[in-house]
């Protein structure tokens, strides 16, 4: 690569052919503000808030998606320009709503920011406005408020290009344009598969996780109540980031302490329901591969993804694995073993999820997720699991509580459905449900110990991630892919017949997996992925128990209720099926 | 820049407009418009070696092209005095909000604000000059930072409309148009607000 030098603000800087000027601004310490900018994922140049001066160029360029040229002479911040950025932020906020004070965004907002960089003190444009432009809550998992919207296109990008579903697009032309579903549908009504990027990367709160915090407040304040809590894997890692810890602590322990703070009944962990499921799609998988099912098996612990493939690829279904979700595992459980161990009517435990996930809002509400209900043959018993909160609202509902969360001492989880291992913490991070299910996998085919468990060929931020593992003669060849837009370049291979001699697909929705979920803290980008799997794998190497199989609990769960993977049991209880939705 | 970042130069009528404006240092881009006198005294409009409409994006509307092409025929042509430059500024701004892609803020949000500014001085709504400032500020504003050529050359064509032609617009914030659109000019699209013209009344259309 051809290296330039270019001159900003009389610092001259040398950077690679094809820097932006935002990039090489950045190595002499010019921070340009931006709004709209995206890194890798919307570099459209939409909002003009990175607008610099260039010397021969008559008009402003932006510098997200400007390259630098050889020799060029930057300005970034002189009375023109800080005039125009004001003046283009006091166009955008001559169309928002002010409401700040009672916004779900207020104090984690970028256009709030930025016009406290800029200084903005008064708004001196004003004139029609999209005030009248409806409230879309018809989706289980986000909610879009469209007045709030800045037409920054970045969920716009992340939908089309990132999940490559393409749910919202820009509708209209001039003042009238505004982002949503095509045709005025509702996004109930589209393809979107509730994953919740669009939220993670919306500036403001016009994408939002829908809230679901005062059914929590309310089930915890009723005393005919038995309010249980799970925590997805995910969680442990990133609950922190939003009381000013570092991204990727384990605060795994203070976690248990502040929801037991908050009043649950009992404090249980999705890890435990995690373990589970690698019993039962382990033996699946094993049963797929000695009795000639359908392979490559597909993982199913993703709803974003389950729902993808219905929508898009609804004829490859009898790949996916029939296994529930760890969550509503977890919620099925709760609602048959633990009330029956523990004596509790199960009509009056209700279960609350902690998840990294939007979709997650969407499978508890599935129809076919009331298997305690058929179980107990009890049409009051409705959904396994009553109410996901993401990990935002659980912020939210700490703060309130006026919990000093990083301050907390380390807890434990309760017993029985607390107990999980390293295997389990891992489902957090793209590739870790497929390391997880090849460490009990192989000892399961060889009855041998597993010596090297840890298999790094599948952790990591590559979109799609391979490895063979030789188990009893058998070259089990595995695949790994994370963000839809590789999940749809997988299905594609599986269509035009790629992957014969392939055994076991894990897909997540969400890039970099559940760590970086849709309904994580905000801002999760990759640099903040990156920190949280690090984190998550220093989780897994604490563990004592490091195989799913090993689990204590869970060899009790099977003795005392389950009998044995896919029993009958199991299946009526933790399996489930899909809906084509072409 | 626009002619806005220098005083219009003051030329002899029979100055050829580029060469007085070379004169006087200003340098006029290829883009912008700008008015002068020609020969006889009177009016022409000027957009030096411009437009090639179609071959810029989002020209959906072919009205647009018109408006623009009428412009560059009209290189040459002289114009009777009292043409109204307050109807033009506004019919160009609602052509651009028609077309304008909606992508970027300038364009989407600024023509549109630029627009309700134009309307109040159009309908004599305010004798408050900071209204043509604020047009003045926010048409270079969209000139220099939208993102394609349709916003840019809209902010061009307004801030030089509103320097150049600033006693018309002043005139009529204060409620009286001092012209009319000529009827042998008539671009098709200009809407006649139902205004007396030449004795004669013309209606929208
Ligand atoms: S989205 Fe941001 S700027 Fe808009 S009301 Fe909410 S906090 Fe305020
Ligand atoms: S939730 Fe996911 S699929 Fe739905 S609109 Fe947002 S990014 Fe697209
Ligand atoms: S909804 Fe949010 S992310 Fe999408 S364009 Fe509007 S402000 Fe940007
Ligand atoms: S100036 Fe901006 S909004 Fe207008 S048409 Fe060009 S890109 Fe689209
Ligand atoms: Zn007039």
């Amino acid at each position: 690569m051809a290296k330039l030098t270019v001159t900003i603000d009389g610092q001259a800087v040398e950077v690679e052919e094809g820097t932006s000027i935002l990039k090489a601004a950045a190595l002499v310490g010019v921070r340009i503000p931006t709004l709209c900018y995206l890194e890798n994922i919307n570099e459209v140049g939409a909002c003009r808030i990175c607008v610099v001066e260039v010397e021969g160029k008559e008009d402003f360029v932006t510098a997200c998606n400007t390259p630098v040229e050889d020799g060029m002479v930057v300005r970034t911040n002189t009375p023109a320009l800080r005039a125009a950025r004001r003046t283009t932020l006091e166009l955008i906020l001559s169309d928002h709503p002010m409401e700040c004070l009672t916004c779900v965004r207020n104090g984690n907002c970028e256009l709030q920011a930025l016009a406290a960089q800029l200084n903005v003190r008064a708004v001196r444009v004003s004139g029609a406005t999209h005030a009248d432009l409806p409230r879309d809550d018809s989706t289980s998992g986000i909610v879009r408020d469209p007045r709030k919207c800045i037409v920054c296109h970045r969920c716009i990008s992340v939908c089309a290009d990132v999940q490559t579903v393409g749910a919202i697009e820009l509708q209209g032309q001039g003042f009238d344009a505004f982002v949503g579903p095509p045709a005025n549908l509702k996004l109930a009504e589209t393809r979107c598969v509730q994953c919740g990027q669009c939220a993670l990367v919306c500036p403001t709160a016009a994408i939002v996780e829908k809230d679901d915090t005062d059914k929590v407040w309310t089930a915890l304040l009723d005393p005919t109540k038995h309010v249980v809590v799970q925590t997805a894997p995910a969680t442990r890692v990133t609950i922190g980031d939003m009381f000013g810890l570092p991204p990727g602590t384990p605060v795994v322990g203070k976690m248990v302490a502040a929801l037991r703070r908050l009043g649950f009944d009992a404090v249980f962990d999705t890890d435990f329901a995690a373990d589970l499921t690698i019993m039962e799609e382990g033996s699946e998988l094993i049963e797929r591969l000695t009795k000639g099912g359908v392979l490559p098996q597909f993982t199913s612990c993703s709803p974003g993804w389950i729902k993808f493939i219905e929508h898009f690829y609804p004829e490859f279904l009898p790949h996916v694995s029939t296994c529930k979700s760890p969550q509503q595992m977890f919620g099925a459980v709760a609602k048959t073993y633990y009330a029956q161990r523990q004596g509790i009517d199960p009509e009056s435990i209700f279960v609350v999820s902690v998840m990294p996930c939007t979709a997650k809002k969407f499978e508890a509400e599935r129809p076919e997720m009331n298997a305690a209900s058929r179980y107990w043959n009890n049409p009051r018993i409705a959904r396994d699991v009553d109410v996901v909160l993401t990990s935002r609202e659980l912020g939210r509902m700490l703060k309130q509580a006026g919990i000093d969360f990083p301050n907390l001492p380390d807890e434990e989880y309760d017993e029985p459905l607390g107990l999980s291992t390293g295997a389990a913490a891992i489902f957090g991070a793209t590739g870790g449900v497929m390391e997880a299910a090849l460490r009990t996998a192989y000892e399961l085919v060889t009855g041998k110990t597993l010596e090297q468990i840890d298999f790094h060929a599948v952790r990591g931020l590559d979109g799609i991630k391979e490895a063979v593992v030789p188990m009893n003669g058998i070259n089990v060849k595995v695949m790994v892919g994370h963000g839809l837009r590789n999940a749809r370049q997988i299905m594609e291979k599986l269509k035009a017949g790629e992957l014969k001699d392939y055994h076991f697909i894990e897909i997540m929705c969400c890039p970099g997996g559940c760590i970086g979920g849709g309904g994580q803290p905000i801002p999760t980008d990759t640099a903040v992925r990156q920190k949280r799997i690090d984190g998550i794998y220093r989780v897994d190497a604490a563990m004592p128990y490091r195989k799913s199989h090993e689990n204590p609990q869970i060899k009790k769960l099977y003795e005392e209720f389950l009998e044995k993977p896919l029993s009958h049991k199991s299946h009526a209880l933790l399996h489930t099926h899909y809906t084509p939705r072409n | 820049m626009l002619c806005g970042s220098a005083p219009w130069p003051e030329v002899a009528p029979t100055t050829a407009i580029l060469d007085a404006a070379n004169r006087a240092g200003v340098r006029i881009p290829l883009k912008c418009y700008f008015l002068g006198l020609d020969e006889g005294g009177a009016e022409v409009v000027g957009v030096a070696r411009v437009i090639a409409p179609c071959t810029w994006p989002g020209f959906a509307d072919p009205a647009l092209s018109r408006i623009f092409s009428v412009m560059r025929d009209l290189i040459g042509h002289t114009w009777p005095r009292n043409i109204c430059w307050v109807e033009i500024t506004r019919l160009l701004l609602e052509l651009v909000q028609e077309n304008s892609c909606g992508n970027c803020v300038p364009c989407r949000v600024g023509t549109r604000r630029m627009l309700d500014l134009v309307d109040k001085v159009l309908r004599g709504r305010t004798a408050d000059l900071l209204v043509l400032e604020q047009l003045g500020k926010m048409a270079r504003l969209v000139g220099s930072s939208a993102k394609c050529d349709l916003g840019r050359l809209a902010g061009k064509l307004v801030a030089g409309t509103v320097l150049c032609r600033r006693e018309e617009f002043i005139t009529h914030a204060s409620g009286s148009c001092p012209g009319t659109i000529p009827v042998d000019v008539h671009l098709g699209t200009i809407l006649v607000r139902g205004r007396e013209r030449d004795g004669k009344t013309y209606s929208d259309n």
